[in-house]
């Protein structure tokens, strides 16, 4: 299980996480068989069944014939059971290590056409740390995720200005397919090729050389990137089956495994949950945390709970403007700007 | 409301009535040609060559046409693939500019709207250049006759490009955006995302495009009549293996159902029923063979059968 890894992490101090957790970010489970009787950070491995709480709840009223059934609305009550929402707070560093800078953006503006979506956002982006966007609609953080890997160049009335650098390289210098094995994109749709499972992760893998690698050389790191993205003992019996029979949660992890097989720097995701289901959501939020390890996450959201869960910086833009960039808690727990305090506590947007 | 609903009636009533009698129609050429067909077909036709004789017992059967009938399908074909797969693709994944695409457009409809008699004979006046008279048979005076299964074939790739152009085209634009956006975001060019992404996806379209073309070329009959020479027989020109049979003149059983009709010489009327059941059949076929990749193709819309393209 590769949850073991990022505990076993020596720069994480799990039992400090559980301060980290906000109202409204914690346990939700209200009734009384769910509370857990021990500190949420010991909780390690996502389908480990915890001593005395049953999986399925079934409580005193589900079992008289004349009654219907109560239903709770408890998350974990699927055969698979995932960490409830409470404990997702255990894969989360207290706050990012600082890792170092991968993507740094100078005055970058895009238009589109006459109209202006992005205006001249200065930001900075850390390997180990995951930035969120967020924004009411139409504000510019589609378009400006979609501009780091230069595919806003494929809308021919898009324009942008600024710089961009990747590790210190311009990104308008480099060739956009090297860019963008670099600099990986996760779509809102899960949007998997109509091929087997192995071949949408080895499609990524492949070079547009003459000489292609056989299955035998890509097997280990397609089966490395459908681990990392925790899909892998889910399909390991049918990488030949087709991608698109997998329900949407799964066709949105091979997503992410396809994005992460070839190893890049950074993983750009544009609301890579909204298309889901919560247990699905909760699977991908956890994945995202333990990717930020090896990588630099920009996530597009309009969930304002989910940028709060997963994200160490969050960038609140309004109408093509960066109007704050600061770390979580202070975005959401104090923030500077008048704009800011009313979007997070939903007086608008 | 009582008006409206006898109209509707009315309509309703109009519209079984043509339904049933197309089904009517269909059913009657079928039977009658089932009928005409089957009494005089026996295997043995469909294995022996035709020959030249004055009675229809010793008049042989129409292997030749057969051979000569594949042959013209997968030499059409063959021209006919890339070109409509490279328009389709260009249309759709460039276009750029737009007049050029709309030009490109309309010649396509063109092609397809011009009747089969007038490409044959503009195929004809081409293939009578001297500069091409190595594609064909020589008349015997050294005159470029103009005429071999190269030249019908050629003309045969412009009957089938329509079809298949359409079916590609309409394949890729169903294609959704977020999957060519998916393979770009993978740092894959557009070549790559054409030849592994798109292709593959559209390959059941494809498929009918193909069926559709061949089926279009099994069925035509006077671009055999001006192009292939006329020969009952496949009559090889030259002696380079293969070549020589592509340079030669044959029929195709089109040409041989008129030339056996009354219409043509008319001295095997029973061989031309019984040549017209299966071309009716091959023909037949081919649409039931397209019906059942379309309906493969709705049954698994979303759930499409996964392609190895190691």
């Amino acid at each position: 299980m590769s949850f073991d890894k990022t505990l076993l992490n020596p720069k994480r101090t799990p039992l400090a996480e559980s301060s980290w957790v906000t109202p409204d970010s914690g346990c939700r489970h209200t009734n009384g068989a769910e509370q857990h009787p021990l500190p949420n950070a010991f909780w390690t491995h996502a389908d480990e069944q915890r001593p005395g709480v049953p999986s399925t709840a079934p409580g005193p009223i589900a079992t008289e014939p004349n009654v219907p059934p109560v239903r709770t609305i408890v998350l974990d009550r699927t055969p698979t059971p995932v960490r409830p929402v409470g404990e997702r707070v255990a894969v989360r560093p207290v706050h990012s290590p600082g890792g170092p800078e991968r993507l740094r953006l100078e005055e970058v503006s895009i238009s589109y056409g006459q109209k202006h979506a992005v205006k001249s956002v200065s930001l900075s982006i850390h390997q180990g740390e995951v930035l969120a966007l967020i924004g009411p609609s139409g504000c510019g953080k589609t378009s400006l995720l979609r501009t780091l890997n230069r595919l806003t160049e494929l809308t021919p009335s898009a324009a942008r200005n600024g710089r961009i650098l990747l590790d210190g390289e311009d990104v308008d210098e480099l060739e956009d397919t090297k860019l963008r094995a670099r600099v990986a994109m996760v779509f809102q749709q899960p949007n998997p090729f109509p091929m087997s499972i192995f071949d949408n992760v080895a499609f990524a893998l492949r070079e547009q050389s003459r000489k292609r690698p056989g299955r035998r050389e890509l097997q280990p790191l397609v089966i490395d990137a459908l681990e990392r993205a925790g899909l892998y003992e889910e399909v390991r019996e049918d990488l030949d089956g087709p991608a698109l029979r997998l329900s949407g949660g799964q066709q949105q992890r091979l997503c992410i495994a396809r994005a992460i097989a070839p190893r890049p720097e950074v993983l750009l995701m544009d609301e890579p949950c909204s298309a889901l289901d919560p247990i699905s959501t909760n699977t991908i939020e956890q994945l995202i945390g333990e990717l930020r390890r090896e990588l630099a996450v920009v996530i597009v959201t309009h969930n304002l709970a989910q940028a709060r869960r997963v994200a160490d910086k969050v960038a609140f833009m309004y109408l093509g403007d960066l109007v704050e960039y600061g770390t979580t808690e202070q975005v959401f727990g104090e923030p500077r700007a008048t704009r800011t305090r009313d979007y997070v506590r939903g007086t608008f947007g | 409301m009582r008006t409206w609903r006898w109209r509707d009636r009315l309509v309703l009533a109009g519209a079984w009535i043509a339904g049933l009698g197309l089904c009517t129609i269909a059913a009657a050429i079928v039977l009658y040609m089932g009928y005409r067909g089957v009494q005089y077909l026996r295997p043995g036709l469909i294995f022996e060559s035709p020959q030249v004789s004055q009675s229809q017992a010793g008049s042989g059967g129409f292997l030749d046409p057969l051979e000569g009938t594949a042959l013209l399908a997968l030499i059409g074909i063959t021209i006919a693939l890339p070109l409509a797969l490279c328009a389709a693709v260009w249309i759709v994944e460039y276009g750029r500019p737009s007049w050029l695409a709309r030009v490109v457009e309309s010649s396509i409809e063109v092609v397809a709207g011009t009747p089969d008699i007038v490409i044959a004979i503009f195929g004809l006046a081409i293939f009578q250049m001297s500069l091409l008279a190595p594609f064909s048979v020589r008349a015997s005076g050294g005159g470029v006759f103009g005429r071999s299964f190269i030249a019908a074939g050629a003309m045969m790739s412009l009957i089938a490009l329509p079809p298949l152009f359409v079916a590609t085209r309409n394949g890729l634009q169903s294609t959704p955006v977020h999957m060519r956006e998916a393979a770009f975001a993978l740092g894959k060019t557009r070549i790559a995302t054409i030849r592994r992404v798109l292709l593959p996806g559209v390959r059941s379209d494809i498929a009918t495009g193909v069926t559709l073309g061949v089926s279009r070329i099994i069925g035509d009959t006077a671009i055999i009549l001006l192009l292939l020479g006329g020969t009952a027989r496949l009559e090889p020109q030259g002696s380079v293996p293969i070549f020589n049979l592509l340079r030669g003149t044959g029929s195709t059983l089109t040409s041989y159902v008129y030339g056996n009709s009354p219409a043509g010489e008319g001295l095997a009327p029973q061989k031309a029923y019984a040549a017209a059941v299966v071309l009716l059949a091959f023909v037949l076929g081919l649409n039931l063979l397209v019906d059942f990749i379309g309906r493969r193709q709705a049954s698994a819309s979303g759930l499409a059968v996964g392609s190895a393209i190691v």
